[in-house]
């Protein structure tokens, strides 16, 4: 609000509300890190496996499954903070939020 | 009871306008919402805008705010052009509404802190304490805001507004829902902070004898457009009524061809 353009102030000040709201909540911080750990836990685990007790064929599908487990740790946080932002845009629009 | 910026007189100075709307025009793709609408308000008084559900009281005050831009019209805030310049003027003005909650899992203090933050205040920590103190904030400061009664969330709203001080205020309802004593104490709060500063206040309300009390300027709304206006005694007087309250029935359920706009 206090001047146009780019705000080190302003942007630290919405940080500030993310950070006093998972420090008032643990578990949604739990629920943050909770299935990127799992995933990435499972992810390390079968690519291991799969690499050392395999043939060349089905270590090449460890890769795939590496790859597509991969893609989807970062698909799943893309979608958690694209729908967190429109859904603030929503509210914002229709007045429900401040 | 009231900490801050010192009063402010005006005696002799030629200033412009708080604010001067003309020929405000706001189209939604199937209504009207305000149609030609042109006012000035003074500085260092307080103004309402009257009227029934959807004549357009806050579409205009969110244009004010620039949070609508409008069809058509011009809108001048505090000397600057609200449309090409609203930042120059944001840090002048602000807005409370029952409506617009907090964040509810934030504490109070979190919320005031985050907000004088935003605003780029100085000295955030203690224009918090001293609102705290005005506004009798200081018991529920730890609490969350979604945990607060009407009247509490009330107190905090306009804690929020008035943070950064404001030359100009925007209150749409500021008393809905508010028992009787709670209401008196914001009523009485407002004139008081208007008083003090010199700050001029705007508000948009349902409540005929909160505006009676508060305001020196009234414009009546109906349908997008401004259909009467004056004090409000002389509005009283000019439809022969006992108070407000008369007058408002009366124009509300008057036909719009009785009801020439005024310009």
């Amino acid at each position: 609000m206090s001047r146009r353009g780019l705000s080190a102030a302003r942007i630290w000040a919405m940080l500030l509300r993310y950070l006093y709201l998972l420090r008032s909540s643990w578990p949604r911080t739990v629920e943050l890190m909770y299935w990127p750990t799992l995933q990435m836990l499972i992810w390390g685990f079968m690519s291991q496996f799969l690499y050392v007790n395999s043939s060349y064929v089905f270590r090449a599908f460890g890769v795939l499954l590496a790859a597509v487990m991969l893609w989807d740790v970062l698909f799943r946080g893309q979608l958690g903070c694209r729908c967190r932002f429109l859904r603030r845009c929503g509210r914002a629009i229709s007045g429900t939020c401040s | 009871m009231l900490a801050g910026r010192p009063a402010i007189g005006h005696i002799g100075a030629v200033v412009e306008p708080a604010i001067t709307v003309e020929n405000l025009v706001k189209h939604y793709p199937t209504a009207v919402a305000v149609d030609g609408v042109s006012f000035t308000v003074r500085r260092g008084v307080t103004a309402a805008l009257l009227g029934g559900n959807g004549a357009g009281k806050t579409t205009t005050l969110s244009i004010l705010l620039g949070l609508l831009l409008p069809t058509a019209g011009s809108v001048r805030v505090l000397g600057e052009d609200m449309l090409r310049h609203r930042y120059r003027v944001l840090p002048q003005m602000n807005f409370s509404s029952p409506f617009v909650d907090l964040p509810h899992r934030l504490t109070v203090r979190q919320n005031l802190l985050i907000y004088a933050r935003l605003y780029g205040l100085p000295r955030r920590r203690e224009r918090i304490e001293e609102l705290a103190d005005d506004l009798q904030i200081r018991e529920f400061l730890e609490r969350p805001a979604g945990k607060l009664s009407a009247g509490q969330k009330t107190r905090v709203a306009l804690a929020k507004a008035l943070l950064n001080e404001p030359e100009l205020l925007l209150l749409d309802e500021p008393t809905a829902s508010l028992d009787p004593d709670t209401g008196d104490w914001v009523r009485g709060y407002l004139e008081a902070y208007r008083k003090h500063t010199g700050a001029t206040i705007l508000m948009a309300s349902h409540n005929m004898a909160e505006v009676e009390r508060l305001c020196s300027e009234v414009m009546m709304m109906k349908a997008g457009r401004i259909v009467d206006r004056g004090s409000p005694q002389a509005l009283i007087d000019r439809y022969g009524r006992t108070n407000l309250e008369e007058v408002f029935l009366h124009i509300a359920r008057g036909s719009l061809t009785e009801l020439e706009p005024v310009s």
